[in-house]
């Protein structure tokens, strides 16, 4: 098993998912760097003092490093150069190049010319610049931190062109847009990694009057002419280059009709490039180490982060109503950005550090250069102490450039907020402003001052409490060494129950075992749809809560629905930090209490744990629903008829885990949700999948295991005459996860991959002792770090002789 | 003639004869109504409206317009369905309980108390209809044939053991109440002079003629009548509680609750009871047939089911340590000092402390006292129900869907606009209606009036 070091500056998605994480100032990271270069004797002139939490993280780090030479990767998420070198010395003293880094299989998707790109814009706010610009695919009026500057400085620009998709920021300033086709409706093609060739084909024929951008480029080059909505331009001239460039390097195809359709097809290509022979190995310049010292980041009192949100990235997707209402993985905070901040600190400043619908979040403003920005503050635990983080890709369409409905403030009962212009309001601030370029290269955190503002912000947030009180039977974790014991019942206890056995003796059994109703007749007849989720696995992106969005029709809500706690995800990821009193997450140490158990630690490991219904075999929502609209089909499903709910509510009060959405209100017509649901909007509505029924008002939903899609793959079966076999449906949240947490199939076909999930020792499932017997099973989480209180509770007492069970000491 | 003893305090006071009973009940019938009742009702009315306009509001948008969310399926709605049916059972019991045990003092008091009954179960009834997302379809938890295969009901669910338990309920008072105002309303028509109220006292008298055989009749309906709906004191709030027993919710799932809930209905009932008397017997000069000696025996009611339920209370805390269940002890703790604990300890004071005072005799027998704590207990009772739904469901089992409730203006609207409804129906009642049962009083004027207990024994000659 892979082990996972994070230092950072605040809780990320990785860091949340480290086996060891050490918080540090971004001015710091330079420090852990040189610390863990002395750990392996390099000295060098960079400072490399820690705190003592974050050196016994580095040392431990240097310790495995060490041992495991040529098989680790050192990595640094910073544009900057010293900070750079020094991770290159890092690697290059372990023998990692070569080995684990290979430096000619380059990935090509980020690369950036910062300096270039400053260069330019310089040149046009000094009125240096050519009379022509044209832009293409980009949006530096908004994302560049002189955006402002060059906003106003392209009005002297004699002519300038946008080709985008929207009149956004760049392009609204621009005297020429060239509406351009939207990636899905264009042939494109790219070389994503060295040697990997890849074609992208359309899957809708253009749905407006655009034209590919590519096209643009030729017709202006003269190499083609304009033909029209069905142009074949950018086709044609895909199919030469790769006729020309790619078929002649290839010797797989020996016609290129087949290549061709071949590439197309599989959309990339690997290239057998020739092998090139380096004259010399990979060797450090000696000399960048000593200038690494100057150049670095600085430091100051307060050092703010500007942090890209995984839903909202750069601010692409600020108008997508999907990703504005995805909780973002650390927070849970939808339609908003924020300051995030140490709790502690918070609490010694007097900001609120809990909050709920009613309850917002105090406010302050944080000034980088001369750049001010108002906004709530989070408490984010795990947060490095004289550190904020604020996300970017907000406050777009800040002059009211039509970018999209949904990218603007709502207000209580529908219509977007106005601002006193009368534009509408942009969500959140804009931080693009906070980063500078240094070096040569930009730099997202800076040097920056707080201080608070009155006034109180309301939240949206999907979560309200944080921490899963110590519940040993929810979320379960374990360490590599306890793990690797193979002691089921150390990390895995059974929840045991006593039972009178016929000599009128009491015996621990199992609680799966003990049944008060007659079971469903479901296990070892025909199909048992199941659901194993690896909490080992899951990292908590939330592609599994948008791909079932997708696929089901999940209305949005907007911010203020999920401020009032009705977001309508079926499928949602609780994330749960650990607290003093639990030495993993969901396991209680002695000191537990229940009120300090509600306040998360100021490090603390996290655990993600997606839910969805679990389809239990002895449902609770099942008998209370006095209508029978939710019922139990024979191949282990739990339904949900709509047409035939009036909405009494009783099975979302009755299910333990919580995972039934009622539709407060009719989402595709009441007037609250014009802006922000996409079943209002002619075109919005194009992306319903036409295999789920939309639900009206006063019905509950809740996830079905895409029984759309079991129903289709038996289907398929059934055409070609066989039986069903496992790969035949995959869940929508299966299919788009990326570590392949979940998964899906018949759990009655014994060579299943789920049915042999769920019989490893590993999984278990939420809830067990309450008998409602579910379809879903989690998977211990396995951490590779020494945790030597958890190592005492998890243990086994092994009693001699006398037939006894194995007793556990582990905490329920 | 049934001989009462002497040193029984008398039920009836003062020196009423046969044809006072008859005034002192009709003449507010048959005079024009004070200008206080138009005042009152007014009030009453618009506070009504008010509710049936935000029951429209929230028919046309949604339950959005509520404050629930995904954590908190039901919270006023369903409180205040539990707290109405809770209020209805003092009347059944009144009426219905108290007859099979032949206490006499039911007499002057069960009239207003079954009204009250059958217009709180009007109220209490709106809540579950309200509440659906759906009411169009509400008509699907009847079981009637139809052609969808024919789709019965879910038989298992408690939801719908509280349509059949409600709807029996409202049905068996209302024929109750009914058959018992038949020789009142006979005593009006009789008395009527204006043609329009001779006409509508007519059709509501039914043909009574105050033949023996009629009387035969209506002392055998009334206590078949009685039986019919004593079990139901019993079995209504049972199937009430059971909609939180049967589910897995800690602080639901528990068997005290049918026991527990009875106790709590009579409970608010007799004290819902004691407030409206004790304001209509004033309103109405009817101090002499409703007095301290009333007052003091639905006080003894009151803190004997006070006690239960108080009982109930120390047990249940009991049993959530005991269980050795840490949902239950969380769901306890959580109540006591949790984002609630303000809730649970109005709960506590209101409904345990007040009817312990009971136990001081200077205590039940005073009039101002017992309107306080009548209204007291009434509030505490409503925390009650607001504790148990709203407590337990805000932090379940999985602590990622913690939650909080705040009621929304439409909450609070229909909340008050049923209180408004309620005492536009007894009002009305009060009006139109005899407002004590009169014929039933006469029947113990003679052996519990207060002239005829101190007068020497006449033997049979004075016997009616």
């Amino acid at each position: 098993m892979s082990k996972h070091f994070q230092f950072e500056s605040m809780m990320s998605v990785s860091g949340s998912n480290a086996d060891y994480r050490g918080m540090v100032k971004p001015s710091e990271e330079a420090n852990v760097l040189s610390y863990i270069l002395k750990g392996l004797e390099v000295s060098t002139n960079v400072p490399n003092a820690l705190s003592k939490e974050v050196a016994a993280i580095a040392d431990e780090a240097i310790k495995d490093l060490k041992a495991h030479k040529g098989e680790s990767i050192v990595i640094s998420g910073s544009n900057n150069k010293s900070v750079q070198i020094l991770v290159n010395k890092i690697n290059s003293v372990l023998g990692n190049y070569g080995k684990t880094m290979d430096l000619k299989n380059s990935v090509n998707m980020f690369k950036s010319e910062d300096d270039k790109m400053n260069k330019f814009v310089d040149a046009v706010i000094g009125g240096k610049a050519s009379g022509l610009l044209i832009f293409m695919g980009t949006n530096p009026v908004y994302t560049h931190p002189k955006g402002k500057a060059l906003g106003e400085a392209m009005a002297k620009i004699k002519t300038s062109v946008a080709i985008s998709t929207h009149a956004d920021e760049t392009a609204s300033r621009c005297s020429y847009i060239c509406p351009d086709n939207h990636a899905l409706e264009s042939w494109t093609d790219h070389n994503p990694k060295m040697n990997h060739y890849a074609v992208g084909q359309p899957t809708i024929r253009p749905l407006f009057n655009t034209s590919s951008s590519l096209e643009s480029m030729l017709v202006w080059a003269n190499k083609a002419d304009r033909s029209g909505k069905d142009s074949k331009v950018a086709y044609d001239y895909i199919k030469k280059t790769w006729e020309t460039n790619g078929f002649p390097s290839q010797t797989k195809y020996a016609d290129f009709h087949t290549y061709w359709n071949m590439a197309v097809h599989n959309s990339c290509v690997e290239m057998d490039m020739p092998v090139v022979e380096d004259a010399a190995p990979m060797t450090f310049n000696v000399a960048a180490l000593s200038g690494a010292s100057s150049g670095l980041p600085k430091g100051g009192a307060l050092e703010v982060i500007m942090y890209q949100k995984s839903a909202i990235g750069t601010g692409l997707y600020t108008a997508n109503p999907w990703l504005q209402e995805m909780p973002d993985p650390l927070t849970k905070v939808t339609w908003d950005n924020y300051i995030t901040m140490n709790p502690s600190e918070m609490k010694e400043m007097g900001f609120a550090t809990t909050f709920d619908q009613e309850n917002g979040l105090n406010m302050a403003s944080v000034k980088v250069g001369s750049t001010e920005v108002t906004l709530p503050v989070y408490p984010l635990p795990g947060q490095a102490p004289k550190t904020v983080g604020i996300a970017l890709g907000y406050g777009r369409g800040a002059n009211g450039e039509n970018i999209g409905k949904a990218a603007f403030q709502t207000k209580e009962y529908g219509g977007n907020v106005q601002l006193e212009n009368g534009n509408p309001a942009p969500i959140g601030a804009n931080v693009y402003p906070f980063v500078s370029l240094e070096n040569g290269t930009y730099s997202y955190s800076a040097v920056g001052g707080l201080t608070p503002v009155d006034g109180v912000y309301p939240i949206a947030a999907t979560q309200i409490h944080h921490t899963v009180m110590g519940r040993h039977s929810i979320v379960r974790e374990t360490t590599l060494d306890i793990y690797g014991k193979g002691e089921k019942e150390a990390y895995n206890p059974t929840h045991m129950l006593l039972k009178l056995d016929a000599e009128g003796n009491h015996v621990p059994t199992p609680v799966g075992e003990f049944d008060l109703w007659d079971a469903h007749p479901v296990e070892n007849i025909g199909h048992r749809w199941g659901m194993t989720v690896d909490l080992s696995s899951c990292i908590g992106c939330g592609n599994c809560l948008i791909a079932c969005q997708s696929e089901n029709n999940v209305p949005v809500v907007g911010k203020d629905e999920v401020r009032r706690g009705r977001e309508m995800h079926w499928l949602r990821i609780d994330r749960y930090f650990a607290s003093d009193d639990e030495t993993a997450v969901g396991t209680r140490n002695e000191n537990f209490a229940f009120d300090t158990a509600e306040v998360a630690a100021v490090n603390p490991k996290v655990v993600h744990m997606p839910m969805m219904c679990h389809h239990c075999n002895h449902a609770p929502c099942e008998t209370v629903c006095p209508v029978a609209a939710t019922t139990h089909s024979n191949e282990g499903l739990n339904q949900m008829t709509y047409n035939r709910c009036i909405g009494t509510r009783y099975c979302a009060n009755n299910c333990p885990y919580k995972v039934r959405r009622f539709n407060w209100f009719n989402y595709p017509s009441y007037k609250k949700f014009t802006e922000i649901n996409p079943a209002q909007d002619d075109l919005g509505r194009m992306v319903l999948n036409p295999d789920v029924t939309v639900r009206t008002r006063g019905v509950m939903e809740k996830c079905s295991f895409c029984v759309q899609r079991i129903q289709a793959g038996k289907l398929t079966a059934k055409k070609e005459g066989r039986p069903v076999v496992d790969g035949d449906f995959a869940s929508a949240c299966a299919d788009a996860c990326p570590t392949n947490a979940i998964t899906v199939g018949d759990w009655n076909d014994l060579t299943s991959m789920i049915r042999k999930s769920a019989d490893d020792s590993r999984s278990y499932q939420a809830l067990e002792e309450v008998g409602v017997k579910p379809n879903v099973w989690f998977k211990v989480k396995v951490r590779n770090e020494h945790n030597a209180e958890l190592a005492k509770i998890q243990t086994v007492a092994h009693h001699g002789g006398h037939g006894e069970e194995k007793e556990t000491e582990s905490h329920h | 003639m049934h001989k009462e003893a002497a040193i029984r305090e008398p039920l009836i006071l003062g020196h009423k004869t046969y044809h006072d009973i008859t005034e002192d009940v009709c003449k507010p019938i048959e005079d024009k109504a004070p200008r206080m009742w138009y005042i009152l009702f007014g009030i009453a009315l618009i506070i009504g409206l008010y509710g049936v306009g935000c029951i429209l509001y929230l028919l046309g948008t949604g339950v959005g317009v509520w404050g629930l969310n995904k954590t908190i399926g039901w919270a006023w709605d369903i409180t205040n369905f539990v707290w109405w049916v809770g209020i209805g059972h003092a009347g059944t019991l009144i009426s219905a309980v108290l007859l099979l045990f032949r206490q006499k003092w039911r007499m002057a008091i069960n009239r207003s108390a079954e009204a009250m009954t059958i217009f709180a179960v009007f109220m209490a009834g709106l809540f579950p209809l309200i509440h659906m997302g759906r009411l169009w379809l509400g008509y699907w938890v009847l079981p009637l044939p139809n052609q969808f295969g024919s789709l019965w009901v879910n038989f298992n669910s408690p939801l719908l053991w509280d349509v059949f338990a409600i709807s029996t309920y409202l049905s068996v008072s209302l024929v109750f109440w009914y058959i018992g105002l038949i020789p009142d309303f006979a005593t009006i028509r009789d008395r009527a002079k204006k043609p329009i109220s001779k006409k509508m006292y007519s059709i509501l008298s039914f043909g009574w003629s105050g033949r023996a055989k009629h009387w035969n009749r209506f002392e055998l309906v009334s206590l078949v009548l009685a039986g019919l709906a004593t079990p139901l004191v019993f079995s209504v709030h049972s199937i009430v509680s059971f909609d939180f027993a049967t589910s897995v919710i800690p602080g639901w799932h528990t068997t005290i609750f049918p026991p527990y809930f009875v106790a709590g209905a009579v409970f608010s009932g007799f004290a819902m009871v004691q407030t409206l008397l004790l304001i209509m017997r004033k309103a109405m000069s009817l101090e002499a047939y409703i007095h301290t000696k009333h007052v003091e025996y639905m006080n003894i009611v009151i803190m004997v089911t006070g006690s239960i339920v108080g009982t109930a209370y120390i047990t249940e805390l009991f049993i959530s340590w005991y269980s050795g269940v840490e949902y239950e002890a969380y769901a306890f703790v959580n109540r006591a000092t949790g984002p609630y604990w303000w809730a649970y300890w109005s709960m506590m004071t209101c409904n345990v402390i007040s009817p312990q005072l009971m136990w001081f005799r200077p205590l039940r027998r005073s009039l101002l006292f017992t309107f306080i704590i009548s209204i007291v207990v009434n509030i505490g009772m409503w925390f009650e129900r607001y504790v148990i739904i709203v407590t337990s469901l805000h932090r379940d089992y999985l602590p990622s869907s913690w939650s909080m409730h705040y009621p929304s203006h439409i909450d609070i609207g229909v909340y008050v606009g049923t209180i408004g409804l309620f005492f536009v129906f007894f009002l009305l009642f009060a009006r139109f209606f005899p407002v004590l049962a009169l014929n039933e009083v006469k029947t113990i004027l003679k052996s519990s009036g207060e002239s005829y207990k101190n007068a020497p024994d006449h033997g049979h000659a004075e016997s009616h």
